[in-house]
């Protein structure tokens, strides 16, 4: 089931710009009239914890990261993650509204895996690192 | 942008669960109506005057009936007649009248008595309810998990053919939690009045090899505790429709109430009564004990005191945990004798229906599942029962991180899919998911299973 909000050109583009590696990460999210998905920020020159300090504490966001890390004995890997960032704080309208159009977003960018995250502990670099070394 | 459903029409969302139905608006935080979805049904005999139905305090529902009636020009006539007269609303249903019978539409959380389906839905567009008229208005309905392909379409059907609604979506109620809960991917623990289910979603799509379910739950419980209560002598659960006065007494003292005289009550209906009483009695004195059973703990435990209808009063000890430990361990709480048609050996505690559930998603995902549990229903409101989940899960998946949501916020676990629908009924986006009047004329009924995946 899905909720119908579609998604603006420009979310494309700059997906496709991140992939090129233009930026590190991007945070979408879905206009006040609850109508599309839009950019929100992109941002190139950053850190991982800056990134999960960037999610808004008390609203949703969906987002993709660049995620660069070092595999035991393989070297050097490189991850695109899908976010979505649903915060517990957040009110009931805004979660129902960003869960239901997650999946269909997802699907337009070709990401490795997705972390759902409803608190920081779920988004943390640890978390996500365990992850990508099991799902490579 | 599109205003196929402008402004000013909003839907009608309708959450028919087993124990209580919802309805209202679109866009609204709470339904408009909440009443009991068991009906009173009176057998033709007992219908007076031509099917006018015989009634209190809803007798006004008549009033507007008259076409042309200046003070209530949109009204409606009720299309009727079925045999026999049908009382719906929480007043109407809970006031005693001589034969009524009381009945429940549903089986296992889906539609079994369509007749009664169509009852309610007219009860809540005419009947002085929203007072709507359903050509109006698309309507948006949730469903159980397992609901089935006949019932879908038989909606669908009455939906267009009967109510001639604008449009209409039907949506599964764990879905409609795990979105509420901002959890495209969720386990959902749905314990409510008469089963407990626990259905994984999957990016917003249920997961229909992981569904359990099983018939133990609030009104299991309810009937538990009235056998319990009422195997001592000393007590009989009189429910508030046979007092006719009642005095204050001392602890464990008789009451000797005033009753009044009630000739052709129904068993049914005497029940429902009962069993309402032990409902608030679940609510003012039952708990679940945090961590595994502990007979000594537990009657070391504060007592707490009931008042029953009839003004007697007394304090209850073990069997405050004893009741809702069934759901934790039915194999050790539950006596055979008490259940018909059920193997005791078939069921499962809550915690082990989760893991169950869980075990039958694909191994990849169970870490996530586990990470995001979510309660609902009534009867996950007892106190204690989160930290009891999660004491249970800890134990059961040892290393495991588990994290269970259970809005503190009443509404939001009891009415957490008609929340959900009201939100998604109301966005504009959503008219392209609305299965259209255009598309049923097309394509049929079977154009649910296509449109409502």
């Amino acid at each position: 089931m899905a909720s119908g909000v579609k998604v603006h050109e420009d979310c494309l583009t700059k997906f496709k710009d991140l992939r090129a590696g233009k930026f590190k990460y991007i945070l979408f999210k879905i206009s006040q009239d609850f109508e599309e998905i839009v950019t929100d920020t992109t941002v190139k020159d950053t850190t991982y914890d800056e990134f999960v300090a960037s999610l808004p504490e008390g609203e949703p966001r969906f987002a993709v990261y660049d995620f660069e890390y070092e595999k035991p004995g393989e070297g050097h890997r490189r991850k695109l993650i899908f976010y979505s960032w649903i915060p517990d704080t957040a009110n009931v309208k805004s979660k129902m509204i960003y869960a239901s159009s997650k999946e269909g977003f997802r699907k337009k960018l070709e990401t490795s895996f997705e972390i759902q995250g409803t608190e920081p502990s779920e988004v943390s670099y640890e978390t996500v690192l365990e992850r990508a070394v099991r799902t490579s | 942008m599109s205003t196929f459903y402008g402004d000013e029409v909003s839907a009608i969302v309708l959450d028919i669960g087993s124990n209580w139905t919802r309805a209202g608006y679109a866009g609204e935080d709470t339904p408009k109506l909440v009443f009991p979805t068991s009906y009173g049904f009176l057998p033709e005999e007992n219908v007076e005057n031509d099917g006018d139905i015989v009634m209190g305090e809803n007798s006004n529902a008549n009033l507007g009936e008259s076409e042309g009636d200046p003070y209530y020009p949109k009204r409606k006539k009720r299309p009727k007649k079925r045999r026999g007269s049908y009382i719906i609303g929480d007043a109407a249903v809970m006031a005693w009248r001589p034969s009524m019978e009381i009945k429940n539409p549903l089986v296992d959380g889906t539609i079994r008595d369509w007749d009664a389906l169509e009852e309610i839905w007219d009860y809540i567009f005419w009947e002085d309810q929203l007072d709507i008229d359903p050509k109006e208005h698309p309507l948006f309905v949730t469903e159980a998990a397992w609901n089935t392909r006949e019932i879908r379409e038989k909606l669908t059907e009455i939906a267009f053919e009967k109510y001639q609604t604008l449009a209409f979506y039907i949506a599964k109620n764990p879905v409609l939690s795990a979105f509420a809960a901002g959890r495209p991917t969720a386990i959902v623990l749905d314990c409510g009045a008469s089963s407990t289910s626990c259905v994984p979603v999957v990016d917003g799509y249920v997961l229909k090899k992981g569904i359990h379910k099983q018939p133990i739950a609030g009104d299991f419980l309810s009937e538990y505790l009235l056998q319990q209560i009422q195997s001592n002598p000393q007590i009989s659960v009189i429910p508030h429709y046979l007092i006719s006065k009642k005095f204050i007494v001392d602890a464990d003292k008789p009451s000797n109430p005033i009753l009044r005289d009630r000739p052709n009550t129904t068993e049914s209906y005497n029940k429902f009564m009962q069993m309402r009483v032990m409902h608030e009695f679940k609510e003012s004195v039952c708990q679940v004990f945090e961590t595994t059973y502990d007979e000594l703990v537990i009657s070391a435990r504060p007592m707490k005191t009931f008042e029953f209808p009839d003004g007697y009063n007394t304090s209850f000890g073990p069997l405050r945990f004893n009741a809702p430990e069934i759901l934790f361990s039915p194999q050790k709480f539950l006596p055979q004798s008490s259940l018909e048609g059920i193997d005791v050996s078939s069921l499962y505690g809550v915690h082990e229906m989760i893991c169950n559930s869980v075990g039958s998603c694909d191994i990849d995902s169970q870490p996530h599942l586990l990470n995001n549990i979510i309660l609902t229903g009534g009867t996950t409101l007892l106190p204690g029962f989160t930290d009891r989940v999660n004491y249970e899960l800890s134990m059961m998946r040892p290393g495991s991180k588990i994290k269970i949501h259970a809005p503190g916020n009443t509404i939001e676990r009891k009415c957490s899919s008609w929340l959900g629908g009201s939100i998604l009924a109301s966005l504009g986006t959503f008219h392209q998911l609305w299965i259209s009047r255009k598309e049923y004329d097309d394509y049929g009924k079977s154009i649910v299973e296509k449109k409502c995946e």
